[in-house]
């Protein structure tokens, strides 16, 4: 009789969260699930411009796609941006955090203007950002000229495009990841800092020893956003050099897009697509193994 | 309390189930609506068609004109334009309709797109059409240089319509002062190299104030004239089936040899790559004395410069051309009889002479028809831009954009290697025969 009423409750309660859970489960199964069960399936189909309806060629595609030296070049470009962006990024979004972790009057303002890239149109700060690059004409180049340093083509030369891609992407995300550290900062109790300050620590050290450990839940989490935007970045791309000169500015996501709607050459794009899913998963768990051992999260 | 939440939830899934199938069947229940209206109000037939504004401008305003204009003239039939971005999404936005089954009637798409919608089995040949109304008297008249890209297999697969050719424009004002005759336009590429030479002005610090010469690196657009003015018998970039790409030839190797000495050996030109859109806005600021684009650009130009500007024949070697490029009418498969027969009435008042040359002088676009540049607005416009004639002239000598299978991955590597020579990442040689290889490889599918 006991048990009865108790699985009762339990059955009620599960039935609560089933269905309050649905609407993002339906969701997710509609636009996250099952496209991905058919990209999985469609990457061993050869689908293409001249292969209209798809033939089974097993691993052709993920063979096709090693053997392929502008996919190499893209994972080995990708690579460098993330290794650039991720870090450079990181870093500047926590001091501008911290340094706008204030009350001082006109904070607020400081703090929309450093946000104001990720409210704009990506469409139009991107092709502001074309015109500043641009020899001759453009401000960047007149600056430096004037400055007596050399005329360079931003991004027009496969030297130094890339830089310039991941500086617009940094001037973007950096105040993205802000927002949440401010947010941490904020939700941190000042009796840690005074208790500190009667102490007698330094600001290093009220930083180093309070801020960063309380503030480790929040950077796991932008830690994984930073890295799989760095994975999905694409947008300004498009706009800004279409991944030229010679795709030494294509990164994963572009040379996907291309593949599937450029070149229709849909299997290719789904293998492509399940080799980035891959590598953002497996860089996520790897990341999650060393940094959330290292993080207290308070109940 | 717990029992109102899972109601409240039960009935918000509910909701958006049911906006989920109402969302999804909305197209089909407007074409079922559409189909009763036509029945019920004595056969209204709708055509609806997809149009990119590529090069900007009053396009838009004036397509969505031209519809109204021929609803007014034709009650029976009801056109429906709708703006797509430029080529590429057009072209993704029509494939993505096929495959839900709810193509448009017609669209118009870049010309060399021909091969990629004929292999997508998304279009139709137009003779029945052109038999039965207009025959040879009107296919005939549109120039063979924008024809040629229609015809494939002994068909007509599509209607020149917003077509363009690669020109140069140069200042005249530049000419004069470093002591050359604007009459005199470069008309070999020696001269173009040492004209170019001339034209180009440095500041005492030895940085470049202006170019002489402004390529854009586009290419197959922008390398098209080069290496057909300089192949052995004519050729162009691919055989005329689509099925083979013709690059590594010696001719080839000297052509782009020459675009990069502009650079690196005559200082006419940059080194490195030149962005399309750039070169006639520098063109107009007179940072540019020479330029090669498209006849697209003459309307901006000409209401733009504030200087003395002229038009010549692009320089050759073996013999004069230019590359045909700009967009066509293509008819979507999967249309009804009744749709079929509206739409080519539309495409046939689209193109009517009159309508054709009032189109040239608003958009800069070239009449694809001869009558169209025998009627009075032409004779006018040609009074006021004479510039405009020389477009005309170079017409002769229009050779088709890079038709061959697969011209988008083709297009894109050769734009790839064109950036890596330029860049010098590659030499000549290394370049055209990685892309040869490329291009084989490519085309293998096609070739068995």
């Amino acid at each position: 009789m006991k048990i009865k009423k108790v699985s009762r409750r339990v059955l009620r309660q599960n039935l609560l969260a089933w269905a309050l859970l649905a609407p993002t489960l339906l969701f997710l199964t509609l636009f996250t699930f099952y496209p991905f069960a058919k990209t999985i399936v469609l990457s061993f189909f050869t689908r293409n411009l001249s292969t209209p309806n798809a033939v089974f060629s097993g691993l052709q595609n993920y063979r096709a796609a090693f053997k392929d030296p502008v996919f190499i070049k893209v994972l080995w470009n990708n690579l460098r941006f993330s290794l650039l962006v991720v870090p450079v990024c990181l870093c500047l979004g926590l001091l501008l955090a911290y340094l706008l972790n204030s009350e001082s009057k006109g904070i607020g303002l400081a703090r929309a203007a450093i946000f104001y890239p990720n409210v704009s149109p990506m469409i139009g700060f991107s092709l502001v950002w074309v015109f500043l690059l641009t020899p001759q004409i453009g401000f960047i180049d007149n600056v430096v000229r004037l400055l007596g340093g050399p005329s360079i083509n931003w991004i027009g030369d496969p030297r130094y495009v890339l830089y310039a891609i991941s500086f617009v992407y940094i001037w973007r995300e950096a105040g993205f990841l802000m927002i949440f550290f401010l947010s941490g900062m904020q939700a941190i109790s000042r009796e840690y800092y005074e208790a500190a300050i009667i102490d007698g620590a330094n600001e290093w050290q009220k930083f180093y020893k309070i801020t960063l450990p309380l503030l480790m839940p929040t950077m796991v989490f932008a830690v994984t956003l930073s890295i799989t935007n760095s994975v999905k970045m694409v947008d300004s791309i498009i706009v800004m050099t279409e991944g030229g000169p010679d795709n030494a500015s294509s990164l994963l996501m572009f040379h996907i897009y291309k593949t599937a709607f450029t070149y229709w050459d849909q299997g290719q794009a789904a293998a492509l697509s399940v080799i980035m899913l891959a590598v953002v998963l497996l860089l996520t768990a790897l990341q999650y193994g060393v940094l959330d051992r290292h993080t207290h999260y308070e109940s | 309390m717990k029992k109102t939440a899972v109601a409240l939830c039960m009935s918000l899934m509910l909701g958006m189930f049911v906006g989920c199938s109402s969302g999804g069947s909305a197209p089909g229940g407007q074409n079922a609506a559409s189909g009763g209206s036509a029945k019920s109000s004595g056969k209204q037939v709708e055509v609806e068609f997809y149009y990119p504004v590529q090069v900007g401008g009053a396009i838009a305003q004036l397509v969505e004109s031209y519809a109204s204009d021929f609803a007014a003239e034709n009650p029976d039939i009801k056109v429906s334009p709708v703006f797509s971005g430029g080529y590429a999404d057009t072209l993704q936005k029509l494939i993505t309709a096929i495959q839900a089954d709810n193509q448009p009637q017609f669209c118009i798409l870049a010309n060399p797109t021909i091969l990629t919608l004929i292999s997508m089995d998304a279009i139709i040949p137009l003779d029945d059409l052109i038999n039965k109304d207009g025959g040879s008297e009107y296919i005939n008249d549109f120039y063979p240089g924008f024809m040629a890209n229609s015809v494939f297999d002994g068909k007509v697969w599509s209607i020149p319509f917003q077509r363009s050719a690669l020109l140069m424009f140069y200042n005249r004002d530049h000419f004069r002062e470093v002591g050359l005759d604007p009459e005199k336009p470069p008309k070999s590429w020696e001269e173009m190299a040492e004209y170019g030479q001339k034209l180009t002005k440095f500041d005492q610090n030895g940085n470049v104030q202006r170019w002489g010469l402004l390529i854009p690196s586009g290419g197959a657009w922008d390398f098209g004239p080069f290496a057909i003015a300089n192949s052995a018998n004519g050729e162009n970039l691919m055989t005329d089936d689509g099925r083979k790409c013709l690059l590594d030839t010696p001719e080839n190797v000297e052509a782009l040899q020459y675009l990069k000495d502009l650079g690196t050996v005559y200082k006419a030109s940059p080194e490195g790559v030149v962005d399309m859109a750039t070169a006639p806005a520098n063109f107009i600021e007179g940072k540019a004395s020479m330029i090669q684009v498209s006849s697209g650009n003459l309307a901006n130009i000409n209401s733009s410069a504030d200087f003395d500007w002229g038009i010549c024949l692009l320089p050759y070697t073996k013999r004069p051309a230019s590359i045909a490029g700009g967009g066509n009418l293509y008819l979507m498969k999967g249309s009804s009889e009744e749709e079929l027969d509206a739409t080519w009435r539309f495409v046939r008042w689209l193109t009517e002479p009159e309508r054709q040359a009032q189109w040239n002088v608003d958009t800069g676009y070239i009449a694809a028809r001869k009558s169209a540049h025998e009627t009075e607005t032409m004779r006018k416009y040609y009074e006021e831009v004479p510039q405009a004639k020389i477009g005309f002239e170079q017409l002769e000598s229009c050779y088709n954009e890079m038709r061959v299978y697969e011209s988008e991955k083709i297009g894109n590597a050769l734009t790839d290697k064109y950036d890596a020579v330029m860049t010098g990442s590659l030499t000549v040689e290394e370049a055209l025969k990685e892309l040869q290889a490329f291009a084989d490889e490519t085309l293998a599918p096609y070739n068995k």
